[in-house]
């Protein structure tokens, strides 16, 4: 009788951990997808300004010649290593890496566009990445996404 | 008690029902108690389970996604400077086509949301690199 009684108890135990892993891997998974979701979501939006700055700098590279300034270059060069440095992964020491970069950076293309007098191609672009990168439009249907 | 064979499929269980010398209801019995604690203890844990997630799980897929977001972000980004710097019609369309929402459509990504090969990125960086 005894023994019947620990069968049944070892076997409600082996059922209930069964339904328990299942539950706890579900739900983890589901964990992991709302996640990896935000996460996409957030490198998207703190990227966009490293790749416009980015694309500023390959512009003025590649159209160099016609600039009549001889430390365009050289700004250049200090700007592309500063954007170089910038790690796209979300440890503690790469964000604070990129916080410090972006700033070193915005610094230097404000140098460059007063040099070059082409301050429309960055007065603008804090507003450009939040509308691009901005809060996700609830008007929109937000099950299309993922 | 007699224990239940995991095997012991539901055909068996009905041809020895058939045999009016077996021991029907001890088989039968059996196997309904044994379904009700299955069935019972199995959806206890379960609902246990769901509501105790691995706690890093959604800091660690934040992290797997990030990279990923950052790429996207990145590429988007320095097509807007570029189309800006050459073409400011073709910047305006550029805007209107690769915000957020439209960039991280769930058509570009698998179930896992991996990306899968992205036609709108790949559209403009072609437009882009053509400049």
């Amino acid at each position: 009788m005894e023994n019947e009684l620990d069968d049944i108890l070892n076997l409600e135990e082996q059922y209930y951990n069964e339904g328990f892993i299942e539950g706890q891997n579900e739900s983890t998974k589901k964990q992991l997808l709302e996640g990896k979701e935000y996460g996409y979501q957030t490198g998207f939006q703190r990227f966009l300004i490293v790749g416009y700055i980015s694309g500023l700098i390959e512009f003025w590279y590649k159209n160099i010649n016609s600039y009549d300034q001889k430390s365009l270059k050289n700004h250049l060069d200090q700007s592309q290593i500063i954007l170089d440095g910038i790690k796209m992964t979300n440890f503690d020491d790469d964000v604070e890496k990129y916080e410090k970069s972006l700033i070193k950076l915005r610094n230097k293309i404000r140098i460059i566009t007063n040099l070059v007098k082409e301050q429309w191609k960055f007065k603008d672009v804090d507003d450009l990445v939040k509308e691009i990168g901005g809060i996700v439009q609830l008007n929109e249907n937000v099950n299309d996404m993922w | 008690m007699e224990q239940v064979d995991e095997s012991h499929n539901t055909e068996s269980i009905w041809e020895e029902e058939d045999d009016i010398w077996g021991d029907e209801e001890d088989v039968n019995g059996t196997l309904i108690q044994n379904r009700e604690i299955e069935r019972t203890h199995h959806k206890q844990g379960y609902l246990d389970g769901l509501s105790n997630a691995k706690e890093s799980s959604l800091q660690d897929g934040f992290d797997e996604g990030f990279p990923s977001g950052a790429k996207l972000g990145t590429e988007v980004g320095r097509m807007l400077s570029i189309l800006l710097c050459y073409d400011k019609n073709l910047f305006e369309q550029c805007k209107k086509e690769l915000g957020i929402n439209k960039v991280l459509d769930k058509k570009y990504f698998d179930e896992d949301l991996n990306i899968l090969n992205h036609e709108l990125i790949n559209k403009w960086q072609n437009i882009a690199n053509d400049l």
